[in-house]
């Protein structure tokens, strides 16, 4: 009975709202990417180096995320406070 | 007689190859990589398992969606099956509903909005992954091979 329930939450989706929080749903799938892809780097997988280089590349791909949402946030902003001001 | 040793070369590539996609970190067990295995091989998965939790097994749309589902089949040939299973399920609720009334349609998995886009990019970039995967299997291998032969 368990098993079935575990297996009918894979035949319908879940609710997943339209808000800003579900932008956090990029982390796991960047968690995800640095491990495979620093998996294939590697020479030799060690536990604590591996994962030191893992949040290194989780880090940087989340910092640059950031600066580009910061740029297409600036980028939205001046096209729709500045460019109107500018042609009124 | 002298196309032997490349022609097992070729198909040991392969044989690791169709492992690394059957299933996922199954090239680097066969090359005696375990840990590289395990740690791609549990990534994997979960990515695709989070992929499915999100967006049901209706994010395999190997009709509507067959970009998206090139890039989902790289995870394993069980996507195939999945794709086909989920396929054959909204086409027969189509035609049920056809059969019945317009007015109360028949679903097979149907799955829209947010939970579908992200459940075809979990499920899409865990294949990416995969594919990743398989060609760095395939060319330690070949690495491999080369330097057995280099020390013979």
């Amino acid at each position: 009975m368990q098993g079935m329930l575990y297996l009918a939450t894979f035949l319908t989706p879940e609710n997943i709202g339209t808000v800003p929080a579900s932008i956090l749903f990029v982390l796991p799938l960047t968690i995800a990417i640095s491990v495979v892809y620093k998996a294939t780097k590697v020479h030799s997988i060690q536990p604590k180096a591996f994962a030191k280089e893992c949040a290194v590349l989780f880090g940087s791909i989340v910092v640059f995320l950031g600066v580009a949402a910061i740029i297409l946030c600036l980028v939205a902003w001046f096209m729709n406070e500045k460019i109107p001001a500018l042609l009124q | 007689m002298t196309k032997g040793p490349k022609n097992k070369d070729v198909l040991f590539l392969a044989v690791v190859g169709l492992a690394a996609w059957a299933i996922p970190g199954g090239g680097y067990f066969l090359l005696g990589q375990f840990r590289r295995a395990l740690v791609v091989s549990v990534t994997i998965l979960l990515t695709l398992g989070i992929g499915l939790y999100i967006g049901s097994i209706g994010v395999i749309d190997s009709v509507g969606a067959k970009p998206w589902y090139i890039a989902q089949v790289m995870n394993s040939p069980a996507v195939i099956l999945l794709g086909n299973h989920v396929a054959q399920a909204n086409d027969e609720a189509a035609q049920l509903t056809k059969q019945r009334d317009s007015s109360d349609p028949v679903n097979g998995y149907p799955v829209f909005g947010r939970a579908n886009e992200m459940g075809q990019i979990y499920t899409s970039i865990a294949g990416l992954l995969n594919l990743l995967c398989i060609v760095n299997a395939v060319y330690l291998a070949h690495l491999g091979r080369h330097a057995q032969e280099a020390t013979d």
